[in-house]
Order: structure tokens, then sequence, then C-alpha cells
């Protein structure tokens, strides 16, 4: 193929290049999601998306919204990359997202809640069977209590004492400075253990060394 | 602040049971293919079949009160009539009256019914004996009556049929003008 000359007087036609995405530091996969590279948003996807449906499985439990809240996540991550300065924090900014995604859902359901006729911690037990049984027993018990929490205390615990966050992670996720996850920490506690004395399967989980 | 241990056990048992669940769901799997198609979430699908059943119910409404809404309505010796009917006239005939005043009236043992009743008037069916119709003439009017193979379409008119499906005899009387 024959290259064509520039027609006199036409400006020289410009181009931007772009590299293809190659993985590697998140320094580079944040470049990438600032270029918009599909291959890049692929790659945030495999590398965090566990992670990120961990922490809203966490917070409000395995539920059937779980998917279009995992996939708002990264739609706002991919849409709002250029607000990451710190290409470092990007694991912890996408937890940020997921919680206040959650927090978001937890609020809706709470808007809604009058229009249903059971709520969310009235539905029956599933059966139990044997050891693995007991455990959905104590999952959706767990659940259930903090379904009566206020959203921030439910959060917070969720973090710390489920998904087993550090008290710096819990509160870069919640936005909040480490003082105040504390206060809600111990709120959140206390809310928990009061209301788990009525739960017979949480029993052994109450009170003991500390 | 001082943390239980035993609440970072019960922590523990229920995220492991919590993971248990996610492995056995195809969470990743369904968003991953979402992202790269840049599908609308399910939520955004049901807010589209939400409005699409909106729009559905609202032609269906307004098809109903241009239709089934407006359609006449009759009554037979002055109970609500129900179209395709059959009526048989007792002794001293059936009256039968339509909501835009158009009248029928069958004869002693005549035998009739209503059909393809709409807002612009409907069709009688006379199986056997003598009906007098008195159709008020309106804009877009269209009666008729058949008897046997024969068919009298009317706008506005007063006329009576009689129809022996025995002897295969028609008759037409005209009492006032339009018909055709």
């Amino acid at each position: 193929m024959q290259r064509q000359p520039l027609a006199s007087g036409e400006p020289p036609r410009m181009g931007r290049v772009i590299p293809l995405f190659a993985p590697g530091s998140d320094e580079a996969l944040v470049a990438g999601l600032r270029a918009r590279d599909p291959g890049a948003q692929r790659t945030l996807f495999e590398q965090h998306g566990p992670y990120v449906q961990r922490v809203l499985a966490r917070v409000l439990g395995v539920d059937t919204e779980l998917p279009d809240l995992l996939h708002d996540v990264f739609i706002e991550a991919y849409e709002g990359i250029d607000r990451l300065s710190d290409p470092k924090a990007l694991k912890g900014w996408l937890a940020s997202i997921a919680v206040f995604t959650a927090r978001a859902c937890l609020r809706r359901r709470k808007r809604r809640s009058w229009l249903r006729f059971v709520g969310w911690d009235e539905l029956p037990e599933p059966p139990s069977t044997g050891a693995t049984g007991e455990m959905t027993l104590a999952l959706s018990r767990v659940y259930a209590i903090l379904n009566g929490m206020p959203e921030d205390e439910r959060i917070a615990f969720a973090l710390r004492y489920i998904d087993g966050m550090e008290l710096t992670e819990v509160a870069e996720a919640c936005g909040v400075s480490l003082a105040t996850i504390k206060r809600k920490l111990s709120r959140a506690q206390e809310l928990f253990q009061a209301r788990a004395q009525r739960e017979p399967v949480l029993q052994r989980w109450l009170g003991g060394e500390t | 602040m001082t943390e239980p241990t035993k609440l970072f056990e019960l922590g523990q048992i229920v995220a492991e049971e919590q993971d248990r669940q996610l492995a056995q769901l195809d969470t990743l799997a369904q968003v991953r293919e979402q992202l790269a198609q840049r599908k609308p979430r399910r939520g955004g699908q049901r807010v589209w079949l939400a409005l699409a059943a909106s729009v559905a119910a609202a032609l269906a409404l307004l098809w109903w009160a241009r239709s089934g809404a407006n359609a006449l309505r009759f009554e037979v010796a002055g109970r609500p009539g129900v179209s395709d009917a059959w009526m048989a006239a007792p002794e001293g005939g059936l009256p039968v009256r339509f909501s835009d005043g158009t009248t029928l009236h069958l004869a002693s043992s005549a035998q009739a019914r209503i059909a393809d009743l709409d807002q612009k008037g409907a069709r009688v069916i006379l199986e056997r004996g003598r009906a007098e119709l008195a159709v008020v003439h309106r804009p877009g009017a269209r009666w008729s009556v058949s008897a046997g193979p024969f068919e009298v379409k009317v706008t506005g008119t007063r006329f009576s049929v009689e129809w022996d499906a025995v002897q295969e005899l028609f008759h037409l009387n005209m009492m006032e003008d339009r018909w055709r």
C-alpha cells in the first residue's frame, strides 16, 4: 500500500496513540481505567469482583439483589475513576463504593418496608440439617438482628466482626474517622449483644472473654 | 472499646457459611457478562418491563374506553340483556330497548339474539317469528337484521321482519324509510 502525500496546505493529520493495557500494578490498572480501556475494566472486575461481592454480602447478607448491586458498584467505579486520587488506594476505594451502594440499598428497603406484609426478620427459618443447618440458622439470625439495627452501626459491625477488616479499613470504607468508627462499633456491639440474647442459636457466642 | 473474641468467632462462622453460599451462586459470571456487554442490570430491565406494562395497560384502557365502554347496552323486558343469548318471546311479545333509544319488539313465539353489539349498533339475528325494529338515526349508526339467507341493513328507520324457517318465507314491512 502506498502512502498518499498530503495535499499542499492540508494540515497534518493528528492522532492519539493508546497503548494496549497490560495488567500489572494498581497504578497501571488505574491508568488504563482512566483511559477507559475495556481491558483495564475487565481486569478490575477479575481482580476485585470477588472482594466487592464479599463486602456487599457481609453488609447485606446473600440476597437476590446482590448481582444488581455488584454491577452498580463497578459501573460507578468505571465512571468515577477520575475521583480516585491515589491509585494505591484502589481496593479501599472500591470498598467505600460498595459500602455506599449497600447503605443506599438499606435505606431504599427501609423506605419501602411499609409495603411488605412480612418483615425481613419474620420469614420462616430454613430447615436445619446437621452442622451446616445450624450454621445456616446462625447466619440467618445474625442478619435478622442486623436488619433491625441502624444502617451505620450495621455496616460497621458487618465489616469488623464478619469480614474481619481492620479498624482503619472499616473507617476508610465508611468514609469516617477512626474515632467515629470506634464509637459506631461500640454502639453496634451493644445493640447486637442485647438482641442476640433472645436468640437461642447464638447463645454460645455471647459474653465470655474480651 | 473492648471487642469480645467470641463475636469474632461468630463472625468467622457467619463469613464461612456466607462464602459457601456465594460459591454456589453464579453472581460473578452473571455480572461479568452484563459489564462486558454493558447490559442494563436486571433492575433496569424491571423498570422497562414495568413501563412497557404501563403503556400496554394504558392502550388497553383506551381501547376499552373507545369500544367496550361505549358499546350500546340493552334491556330485555326491563332486565339487562346479554349479547348472543337467545331470546324467546312469550305470549304477548318481548320488548327489547337499546341504550341509544332503538327498540326491538319480538312478537309472540319469535326467537332472536343480539350479536355484534358495539357503539354503532348491533345485528339482530331472527331465528323465527316476527320482529319490529325502530332504529334511532345517528351518524354512523349500523344496524342489521339477519333472517335465514336475508339481511336487512338500516341506519335509521322503523320496519318489521318476519321469517318462517319452515316455509322459508321472508316478509319485510317498512313503516319509515332509510334502509338498503
